[in-house]
């Protein structure tokens, strides 16, 4: 007999089919520290594509959902709308390899490319208090990024 | 009203990175990203409970976002609301049973402190 194949019941004739684990085609696995890369790089070009569009859609603070589903007619919003759905991807795939004690320091990188972002292209002012701070988040995220990825017993 | 949302924000993080976390250890480890695999990995967590109440979280977390850099910079809101570092690593080490060695507890310091410094 066939090793993908079982037989279901004594009193059911058919067989049923035992899915067998999928062969990963080489060039599709993306190492641990790609993942990572492309969380902050999603996260942080979603966040700041949002507060562009947000800006030009003006204040929306509402319980009623329609003028957040309004918001969604603007460009920058829905740009900023995709890349979250593709961090959110990223994200799930790095958590189901990393540990959340991990996972969160490391990806806090993208605060300090938000506030960059946000220095450099939107030019909202940075103080001294808030360069001190993109310092801090790096050399902690730097410090996590040492340490072992997976601590629960996965692989 | 900022802090408000601030709040509403933190709290819900909380809640669906540690359900994303559980969720996705019971899925198992992605490693493909191939289009057909990500269908398949979009259909398996569709049926997986943690995950769903993990997405009721991030949807308010999301709109409440929104609300907030309407009102607020971008270089408050993002780093606003990463306050929660610290509380989530506690729930890892008690809820999900990490091991969080020094480098970890000064790391998510460093990042909060960070987060305190930038928002300023």
């Amino acid at each position: 007999m066939s090793s993908i194949y079982k037989q279901a019941s004594p009193k059911a004739p058919d067989f049923q089919v035992v899915e067998q684990p999928r062969a990963i085609r080489p060039g599709t696995n993306i190492p641990l520290l790609g993942l990572v890369l492309a969380v902050i790089a999603a996260n942080s070009a979603g966040n700041f594509a949002l507060r562009v569009g947000m800006q030009q859609v003006g204040r929306t603070v509402s319980l009623s959902p329609v003028p957040y589903l309004a918001a969604f007619l603007n460009a920058w919003v829905l740009a900023g709308v995709v890349l979250l759905i593709a961090w959110l991807i990223l994200q799930l795939s790095l958590l189901s390899r990393a540990d959340l004690g991990f996972v969160l320091p490391v990806t806090a990188m993208a605060n300090t490319v938000a506030a960059l972002l946000g220095a450099f292209v939107l030019l909202e002012p940075v103080s001294r208090s808030g360069w001190i701070g993109i310092g801090l988040i790096s050399v902690g995220a730097t410090l996590v990024g040492q340490t072992e990825s997976r601590t629960d017993g996965g692989s | 009203m900022k802090w408000v949302l601030v709040g509403v924000i933190v709290a819900c993080n909380a809640c669906s990175d540690l359900l994303n976390t559980s969720g996705m250890r019971v899925h198992g480890e992605v490693h493909d990203f191939r289009p057909q695999a990500l269908r398949r990995m979009a259909a398996s967590l569709a049926r997986n409970p943690r995950i769903m109440l993990a997405m009721v979280a991030m949807t308010v977390a999301f709109f409440a976002l929104m609300a907030l850099l309407s009102i607020a910079k971008l270089s408050f809101a993002i780093p606003a609301t990463a306050a929660s570092y610290v509380i989530e690593i506690v729930l890892a080490k008690y809820l999900l049973r990490e091991q969080i060695n020094w480098r970890r507890w000064a790391g998510a310091v460093l990042v909060t402190a960070g987060v305190v410094f930038l928002a300023q």
